[in-house]
């Protein structure tokens, strides 16, 4: 129901133009959870923002490529409609609740709001909608909490009146860009059940943005990698774990310290530093770490997504020389 | 000592391209520098300034007259006041003294004003205020209650308590214009200091056990300062418009023959129907410095600002 | 064999905004902890936000020394030697033994001091070497920690956050200490570049024989550089463990609760795995409850007891502790938690 091809946002700084997402395709399918991973500057945000038109402008803007919201093309379309469309058909959860829920009002206020200019409940209604929903998202005595100011409430607490205020108007498309990221791993858990419990109930998409592997594994069905403002691998989560192709995404997991893993060991680290938005290398932006590099082909061409051959249909990877699928039947 | 092979790579090198190859150092003054000379409102603020100040040091060579002089009422021949002529760009004010050369003269007074008043106030101000942000406890308290009651009078007040106290004279009309700076360069400081001080950076030095004084001239000082340049700048325009105001009430410098701008105000308002002239060139020049202060200052507070962040 | 810190009774408290006076609140950060570290382990700290494991760590370096930046109680003996009572002189040359790595690559390094002057700073302060003799320490400084020596006349923001926390390190080093509280190393940094500072650490850890206090709240890199592990709730350790045993055999249910919400890349172990996920938030640090802190929240909460009581660190077995009534029966299976959830 959404679908992304070749698209490319463009900041303009004081250095210079950076491509921040350059040629990116994504689908989401109705009702799946899908995963967009990536570190800073692999411009994961950013690729939210564009779906959602919340652009930094004039300094940022999507000069090519399309955005599909169940047919209808979001690139280019004007401001006005492109309000309507947010909260109502397309929601975001943001980072950090302290600064994405406005301070100055009480929490109730901020949910009515988006009920109002929207689904144009009158004030009563509204306010019964907004009190269901802080009971879905599990705020203890919602009718009470309504007049509360975001600084009353905890972390996990806001994120969960963040999500209230996303899903109130029942949108298609969940956008969750590092729900958890600023909280406490306990209460992590807590939210990453409740997003799951609300599309799965609700039956929405959910694209879900992170630079955390083990959320990822947790939460979505699909999960694509991206890498200095490109989508180097795609595959359903399950395999991409299993057989992880691109040379990134295999030392990203290699990387990461697991708690069922051996202890005290050097951690197989990728070397060198991530990628500046402003680099503008011509060939594969991952050329310069890349442990597998083809020295000719890698540095002055960009592979294509393609499939991984000898994989599922839907694995997908970027890479002139992936790591070929590992053959499970000569280990039955 | 030297590491496996694989443990080297495994550590990390910074593996191809290392953003330290590509430039020359700078520090963070000079980076300044760099953004500041690209803001072009701020280089517009800085020539402003500039060509005042150039005319405030080569007066005697540029004015056509000295400013004043007891032959000049004889010129007038009983009318006031000739507007603008060939002879006299800005026309002649009801001494018969010509304008023009009174307003290059006013800029020596007010850019000096401007620049010893706010020293001044940055002198006893940042040490009032590192006082207050470093030592803490009840230094802070009482130079706080101090700095609460000089804010609670408005600047312009102060500036005529001040004046009417010490007599009149330049030296009194510099100090009490800076006097009025003192708590606004304390305040800030303290604050700039209070969040410095609890920097990671700051910590760090605590903890390698370096001395409070290196600690405090090194390492908090430098990184406070930034917002006190800024105000110091802006500082510098407001104490122009506050010398004008005094001098307008009567209260700046009572040498006649040296002029500024706001005392060159201070006898218009009579004449503002016949003799416009009077009143226009000083208030533009005071315009334009003030103006130029503002964007040097807009300027320094946007390249200070450490944006360093990924 | 003597421990080389021995942390005992330590209370750190913070003055909370408010009228001065002995009626001032204050808010407990850090409550009657004692532990010990060894010779050249690492030791690893873990909690949540508002645990006091970042103050525990920044009082054991003695940067809380009173007024406004927090009071400190207890006993903190550095080779015998009590920290918390030195003054001046005494405590300026025990701090060259103690030193800290910050979390935020950012804010540690001072933005208008070159690296060069950044590592030289300490060891002319101490004067420890002066002149070409001070630029050979200073470059090889920078070599351990995998940095050119060319780094030397540039300035911090012209590195990424991975080779800041590199010159952090260096600067740590400086002094030739024995001890280094590193607290949140790693959280600031990118994940791929997470595994080469902690590569890292480990190397330098073995060849210059430190002695690590590591303080993180990510349980999967404590994990794997640690050899023992204490978890901290609400200013208290509630358990001590083996790295190994910690994770295999949590004693404390907040330990196990902790460790069943960590999230493992591999969606095999994620979809099967048994979920303990904790109802409500954290308290108030500033007004904890009374008995046992974590028994608002504690899936084995048992009436009375766990309300009344508060359960003292003891040793259930050699090299474990944990503060918990009921730790024996929750091991042994014969008691049950009120409330799981199976995620699938």
């Amino acid at each position: 129901m959404l679908e992304i091809a070749g698209l490319e946002v463009e900041f303009r700084t004081q250095r210079g133009v950076v491509r921040a997402v350059d040629g990116v395709d994504l689908a989401l399918e109705a009702g799946s959870t899908t995963g967009l991973v990536g570190e800073s500057g692999s411009g994961k945000s950013v690729t939210a923002l564009a779906i959602m038109g919340l652009l930094p402008e004039p300094a940022a803007r999507v000069i090519g490529g399309s955005i599909r919201l169940d047919g209808v093309e979001l690139v280019g379309m004007p401001e006005a409609q492109l309000r309507r469309r947010r909260g109502s058909e397309v929601a975001m959860v943001f980072q950090d609740p302290m600064t994405s829920l406005n301070p100055v009002m009480p929490i109730g206020a901020q949910i009515v709001e988006t009920l109002r200019a929207h689904l144009r409940h009158d004030r009563r209604a509204a306010r019964r909608r907004a009190v269901e929903l802080l009971d879905f998202v599990g705020i203890p005595g919602p009718s009470e909490r309504l007049a509360s100011y975001p600084h009353q409430l905890s972390g996990g607490m806001r994120q969960r009146v963040m999500i209230a205020i996303a899903i109130a108007c029942e949108p298609k498309l969940l956008i969750a860009d590092e729900p958890t990221t600023a909280l406490d791993v306990t209460i992590q858990a807590q939210i990453l059940e409740l997003l799951r419990r609300t599309v799965d109930e609700r039956g929405m998409t959910l694209l879900l943005i992170t630079h955390d592997l083990g959320v990822v594994a947790g939460v979505c069905d699909r999960t694509n990698v991206m890498y200095a403002g490109k989508v180097v691998e795609r595959a359903p989560t399950a395999a991409l774990f299993r057989a992880p192709s691109h040379h990134y995404t295999r030392g990203l997991l290699q990387s990461i310290p697991r708690l069922d893993g051996p202890r005290k060991t050097i951690l197989a680290s990728i070397e060198g530093l991530p990628p500046r938005p402003s680099d503008g290398l011509r060939g594969c932006p991952f050329a310069p770490r890349c442990p597998a590099r083809l020295d000719d082909r890698c540095w002055d061409e960009m592979p294509p997504l393609e499939r991984l051959p000898g994989a599922t249909a839907a694995h997908l990877v970027a890479c002139w020389n992936p790591a070929p699928v590992p053959d499970e039947r000569a280990s039955a | 000592m030297s590491l496996p092979e694989a443990e080297i790579g495994a550590v990390g090198t910074t593996g191809g391209r290392d953003p330290a190859d590509v430039a020359p150092p700078t520090g963070l003054w000079k980076d300044a520098l760099g953004r500041l000379r690209r803001d072009r409102s701020a280089m517009a603020g800085l020539a402003v300034i500039a060509c005042f100040a150039f005319l405030a040091i080569a007066a005697p060579l540029i004015a056509p007259e000295p400013p004043s002089s007891r032959t000049y009422l004889e010129r007038l021949e009983g009318a006031c006041c000739p507007g603008p002529s060939a002879g006299h760009l800005f026309g002649l004010d009801d001494l018969g003294r010509d304008a023009l050369s009174r307003v290059i003269y006013g800029a020596r007074t007010s850019l000096l004003i401007a620049v010893v008043s706010v020293v001044i106030g940055l002198g006893i101000g940042l040490v009032l205020g590192a006082l207050a942000g470093y030592v803490g406890g009840a230094a802070d308290a009482v130079v706080m209650r101090l700095v609460d009651i000089m804010l609670a009078i408005p600047a312009l007040l102060f500036a005529i308590g001040l004046v009417a106290a010490l007599g009149p004279g330049l030296v009194q009309l510099m100090v009490a214009v800076g006097v009025v700076n003192v708590p606004i360069f304390a305040r800030l400081l303290r604050g700039s200091m209070l969040s410095v001080r609890e920097s990671d950076y700051v910590s760090a030095a605590r903890s390698l056990g370096l001395r409070p004084a290196r600690i405090l001239f090194v390492h908090v000082l430098p990184n406070a300062l930034s917002p006190v340049i800024v105000a110091a700048t802006l500082a510098m325009a407001t104490a122009i418009v506050e010398v004008a105001g005094l001098g307008f009430l009567g209260l700046g410098n009572p040498d006649p023959s040296v002029p500024e701008w706001g005392s060159m105000l201070a006898n218009t308002p009579r004449f503002l129907a016949s003799a416009p002239h009077l009143a226009l060139f000083p208030g533009i020049a005071i315009v334009l410095a003030v103006l130029g202060f503002n964007l040097i200052g807009d300027g320094l507070r946007e390249a200070l600002d450490p944006k360093f962040r990924r | 064999m003597t421990p080389l810190l021995a942390v005992s009774d330590l209370r750190v408290e913070y003055p909370l905004p408010g009228p001065p006076g002995r009626s001032r609140r204050t808010l407990v950060a850090v409550d009657g902890v004692s532990f010990a570290l060894h010779r050249g382990e690492t030791f690893g700290l873990v909690g949540e936000s508002g645990c006091g494991k970042s103050s525990l760590g920044r009082a054991i370096v003695q940067l809380i020394r009173g007024g406004s930046g927090g009071k400190v109680t207890g006993r903190i003996e550095l080779d015998g030697t009590d920290l918390v009572a030195l003054r001046s002189g005494p405590l300026r040359r025990e701090r060259r033994r103690l030193q800290m790595v910050f979390q935020d690559p950012f804010s540690s390094l001072n933005p208008r001091q070159s690296v060069g002057k950044i590592l030289a700073e300490p060891i002319k302060a101490h004067g420890l070497a002066r002149g070409p003799d001070l630029d050979r320490r200073v470059v090889e400084l920078l070599r351990r920690v995998g940095l050119d020596e060319g780094v030397r006349e540039r300035y911090p923001h012209e590195f990424s956050g991975g080779q800041r926390q590199r010159i952090g390190l260096a600067r740590a080093l400086a002094l030739d200490p024995d001890v280094i509280v590193a607290d949140e190393p790693v959280s600031a940094l990118d994940v791929s570049i997470q595994a080469q500072i902690l590569n890292l650490l480990m190397t330098l850890q073995r060849d210059l024989g430190l002695t690590i206090l590591f303080v993180s709240h990510d349980l999967s890199v404590v994990r794997h550089v640690s050899d023992r592990v204490a978890v901290m709730y609400l200013g208290q350790l509630v358990e001590v463990a083996p790295a190994d045993e910690l994770y295999a055999r949590p004693l404390h249910p907040y330990t196990v609760s902790l460790l069943s919400a960590v999230p493992v890349a591999d969606p095999e172990v994620e979809r099967t795995r048994t979920r303990i996920i904790l109802s409500g938030d954290v308290p108030d640090p500033s007004a904890p409850p009374p008995g046992c802190r974590f028994h608002t929240r504690c899936p084995y909460v048992q009436p009375q007891r766990c309300r009344d009581e508060v359960p003292a660190l003891r040793s259930p077995s050699a090299g474990r502790e944990v503060a918990c009534h009921y730790a024996e029966q929750i091991a042994e299976g014969r008691l049950g938690p009120h409330m799981t959830s199976t995620v699938g």
